[in-house]
């Protein structure tokens, strides 16, 4: 099950870096078409200024995926490190919890009605429906919730392997989150 | 604060459709507090408190704290907030026949404008919506759109020729400048200022407010009055309110929103006046060009929208209405 | 009880709860803003809402200058930028006594000059200048603390992505004027540690670098030359209108690609990880933007602002008192929450009642950056504390001492800044941007 689970996520993981970075590499090579189109050739660019908005969302929310997959998402951990192992797991557990709380109700529910409620409204310039631009937010809620619930059965088994170990290399309280 | 409120403790006012429900609406837009259009929102929220005893109550968020003209119509539309006003360029967007409004003259001076905004045509408009989860209430005038630039006057399009001007983001102010000869170039509203200074741009266009309360003034010194587009603001209500209204309180409403717009009118004209004397006196040059050459070069993009139905019967209504 | 205040136990309340068991800040702010809307709205509005606003808070084009700074930062890091400055900025420094911890400044001054970054400062010029102040017989935790004392310079010296992040909360407050704005008080951050720094170095008997030659000190100004130049093409072409703020970054991105390419300190090889590095860091950085979008939506229908604003007022309505009590609290704030968050959730509270007070925008800005940015260098929490332990090899209780002497000298430059409205406004008036 397990390695099942961290095979799925190195192909998300992968997948969501791919996009991600040829949609940045087009936000640098687009702002630098706007200025070199209205600077050089003094016809300015009419789409870039929608198009790279829009595909920032984009990045920004799969980065924020990714980073809720990988734990990078910055917190205050002062405490948590404190704690003895199996109070920590609890609260680890209600952490892992307010995430996949937050990213199912607003990401994933807020985000596909949000979604679906403005397929025909059309971005200005673009013409394109601007649900398609959100639909980003559902999105990026399930990839989160799974990297959410593949993370919680990795944190098992870190546990379940340093309850086997007598003496533990490694402090919990250095382990980085 | 949001939606509407059953009572069954206050006695209802008897009507067509059956009970009355009292309704405390949210009323939100992107103005400040100063601004004409807002002024004329706080006047027609206060007339229907009026008209309908306290039965319809508005509490009006200004300065887009609630989000932007585009975002606060979605929220009108999904319901979390019931009122809003949009300027009709961002309505295209959301329904195409309103891009009618942001085609270039359109029409041929404020008098026929005004006439055009009361005619059955428009009414019919407003209530087209009503599917896509809105309905029109009334329009405001949101005055005369001009190109000024830093220091060159537009007084034929050829002046426009090589010059970077700063349109709003709409596919039909960018056919426009394109017609006209110009370079269009879209920028966020806040940073024309510092575009205009810098010379990222040549120009920008707007009505004359805009050289003051956007300080553009300090650094565009030519505004020339070639009037190429009035855009008005329409106030809009969420379909989801309008269907509960009964038939008693929609004629409140519909009435409040119509005076609301005369008063709105007068207040407009007079920050107009006010925005010309204060522009003039920060070094604001303004020009009368011949808008007859500016109307011949835009005709094309009339006709390319003329193959629009809805569009072609709303320029047909407008025209029969000219001088 | 009154809605606001209500509202205000609500969000703040389960703001600080979240935050302190471990709850990511975003996460925190988001389920802060959703306990007290609930107030006002029912759940299916809320949650429509509350997304409409988690992308209504990215989809702005000034914000794409945030993912360019952090993606031409993470080039600089890898390049070999950064000890061409260190040379520039010993040549410049090194016959002051301690010669060494004030390179040390004046690189994070150089390297804040064309990076947006501060961690990206205290990891690229203090991994170089640690072992160098090591077998210089330098104390570690000193030299640690003086690299994590001045690495925010670059947060106030533009171009800085958290100027841009405060422009686009405050309302479209002028990029370029900020930028301008953040130059001398900059230096003046750089110069209240360099102070500490020269009486340390009298103190311990640290040394003085040997004179540089004039020929050698050609050769090194030469070399730094392209690189400095950034700050002519970006800083210039947004002053000169060949581009907007937005574009610069962009433009940077570009240059600092083409001089790590030619100086070889970079290969192909290297982007997919600087890729990754600067996808996360947007993720995180645009997610929390995202998130106290949703806040200041929650604040603002259940009127909150209004009543801290109120709530301060009648403490004192003195300019001078309000300034402090602000002042106080960002301080206290900045112990245990990064500076992006913070500049988030406090601008929308803090900004109006400094507008009543008549106080600029832009001054605001600047001093609630600088205020801010000493907060990433104390502990508990600090992402320049934490970076600036570990290139210098140290733990947060060793640094902590040393510091103490650095904190105290930035909140006195601090409270320059704040109380001398014109070391932040001087340069843009004179450049006519106010
Ligand atoms: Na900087
Ligand atoms: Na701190």
């Amino acid at each position: 099950m397990l390695t099942v689970l961290k095979k799925i996520k190195t192909v998300m993981n992968r997948v969501i870096m791919i996009v991600a970075s040829i949609l940045t590499i087009v936000l640098v090579l687009g702002a630098l078409w706007q200025v070199f189109s209205r600077y050089v050739l003094n016809d300015p660019s009419t789409f870039t200024e929608e198009l790279l908005r829009f595909l920032l969302i984009w990045v920004a929310m799969l980065g924020t995926t990714y980073a809720f997959g990988s734990n990078e998402h910055l917190a205050i951990i002062y405490l948590k490190n404190k704690l003895r192992d199996e109070q920590r797991k609890y609260l680890q557990l209600f952490i892992d919890f307010t995430i996949i709380f937050f990213a199912g109700l607003i990401l994933i529910k807020g985000g596909y009605s949000l979604s679906t409620s403005t397929l025909n409204q059309l971005s200005p310039i673009l013409r394109i429906p601007m649900g398609y631009i959100y639909a980003i937010l559902p999105i990026s809620g399930t990839f989160i919730v799974f990297y959410q619930i593949i993370n919680m059965f990795e944190r098992r088994e870190q546990t379940e392997l340093a309850q086997q170990v007598v003496t533990p290399s490694v402090s919990p309280h250095t382990r980085k989150e | 604060a949001c939606g509407s409120n059953e009572s069954s403790t206050d006695t209802p006012r008897e009507s067509g459709n059956g009970e009355a429900k009292e309704h405390n609406l949210t009323l939100a837009h992107n103005l400040s507090e100063d601004h004409p259009v807002h002024l004329g929102l706080a006047r027609f929220a206060e007339l229907v408190e009026e008209r309908s005893e306290g039965q319809i109550t508005m509490e009006i968020f200004p300065n887009g704290v609630l989000g932007d003209e585009r975002e606060v119509l979605e929220q009108v539309q999904a319901g979390g907030v019931d009122i809003t006003k949009v300027s009709a360029a961002a309505l295209e967007n959301f329904s195409s026949q309103y891009a009618v409004f942001s085609l270039p003259y359109v029409f041929a001076d404020e008098e026929h404008f005004f006439q055009s905004m009361e005619s059955e045509a428009v009414a019919q408009l407003f209530d087209e919506t009503e599917a896509d989860g809105f309905v029109g209430l009334t329009w405001y005038d949101s005055g005369a759109r001009s190109f000024y630039t830093v220091d060159q006057p537009i007084m034929h399009p050829d002046d426009l020729k090589g010059l970077r001007i700063r349109v709003m983001d709409s596919q039909t102010q960018i056919e426009m400048m394109e017609a006209l000869g110009g370079a269009p170039t879209p920028m966020p509203y806040g940073e024309i200022y510092t575009a205009l200074q810098s010379g990222v741009v040549d120009g920008a266009e707007s009505n004359p407010t805009a050289l003051t309360t956007g300080k553009h003034g300090e650094v565009a010194k030519a505004f020339s009055f070639d009037e190429h587009a009035r855009i008005p603001d329409i106030a809009v209500i969420s379909s989801a309110v309008w269907n509960e209204f009964t038939d008693e309180q929609r004629q409140f409403v519909r009435d409040a929103a119509k005076e609301s717009t005369e008063y709105q009118k007068d207040i407009w004209a007079e920050a107009v006046e006010e925005a010309i004397e204060e522009a003039e006196a920060m070094g604001v040059e303004f020009h009368y060009p011949d808008q007859e050459p500016f109307y011949q070069a835009v005709q094309p993009l009339h006709e390319k929208y003329r193959e629009d139905e809805k569009i072609a019967e709303l320029l047909d209504a407008f025209d029969q209405m000219r001088q | 009880m009154e809605l606001a205040t209500q509202a205000a136990f609500l969000l703040f309340g389960v703001f600080f709860l979240l935050l302190a068991i471990g709850v990511p800040i975003s996460i925190s702010i988001g389920l802060a803003s959703l306990g007290a809307v609930i107030l006002v709205m029912p759940l299916e509005t809320i949650v429509f809402t509350a997304a409409q606003r988690m992308v209504g808070g990215i989809n702005s084009f000034a914000l794409l200058a945030v993912i360019f700074f952090i993606l031409s930062g993470s080039i600089m890091n890898n390049g070999g930028i950064a000890l061409r400055l260190i040379n520039l900025a010993k040549l410049i420094a090194g016959r002051l006594p301690g010669s060494l911890a004030h390179t040390n400044v004046v690189g994070n001054m150089l390297f804040g000059s064309i990076s947006g970054s501060a961690v990206a400062s205290a990891a690229a010029i203090g991994s170089v200048m640690a072992p160098l102040q090591a077998k210089e017989g330098y104390n570690k935790a000193y030299s640690a603390a003086v690299n994590i004392a001045s690495a925010p310079v670059g947060l106030l010296i533009p171009p800085s992505g958290v100027l841009i992040i405060y422009s686009l909360v405050s309302g479209g407050t002028s990029i370029s004027a900020l930028f301008m704005a953040g130059y001398l008080p900059g230096i003046l951050m750089g110069l209240a540690v360099m102070v500490v720094a020269f009486f340390m170095a009298k103190k311990n008997d640290y040394t003085v670098s040997e004179k540089v030659s004039g020929k050698e000190a050609i050769k090194i100004i030469w070399q730094a030359i392209p690189s400095l130049l950034l700050v002519v093409v970006v800083i210039g072409g947004i002053v000169g209108g060949v581009f907007t703020a937005t574009e610069g970054a962009a433009v940077a991105v570009l240059y600092s690609l083409a001089l790590s390419l030619i100086y070889r300190s970079l290969t192909w090889a290297h982007f997919p990880k600087i890729l990754k590095e600067t996808i996360v860091m947007t993720g995180i950085v645009l997610f929390l933007v995202g998130a106290s979008s949703i806040m200041s939506w929650a604040m603002a229908v259940t009127g909150l602002p209004a009543a801290i604003s109120q709530a301060i007022l009648s403490i004192s309505d003195h300019t001078v008192v309000v300034l402090l009590i602000m002042m106080l609290t960002l301080l206290v704030i900045g112990t245990f929450m990064d500076l992006t968050p913070a500049v988030l959730i406090f601008t929308p509270i803090f900004l109006p009642i400094a507008l009543q007070m008549g106080i600029d925008p832009v001054h605001f800005g600047i001093m609630l950056v600088f205020n801010l940015a000493i907060g990433i260098m104390t502990p508990p929490v600090g992402s320049c504390l934490f970076v600036g332990c570990s290139v210098g090899n140290v733990s947060i209780e060793e640094v902590i001492k040393p510091l103490l002497l650095f904190f105290v000298a930035l909140v006195a430059a601090l409270f320059i800044v704040v109380y001398v409205p014109a070391i932040s406004l001087f340069l843009p008036e004179l450049l006519g941007l106010l």
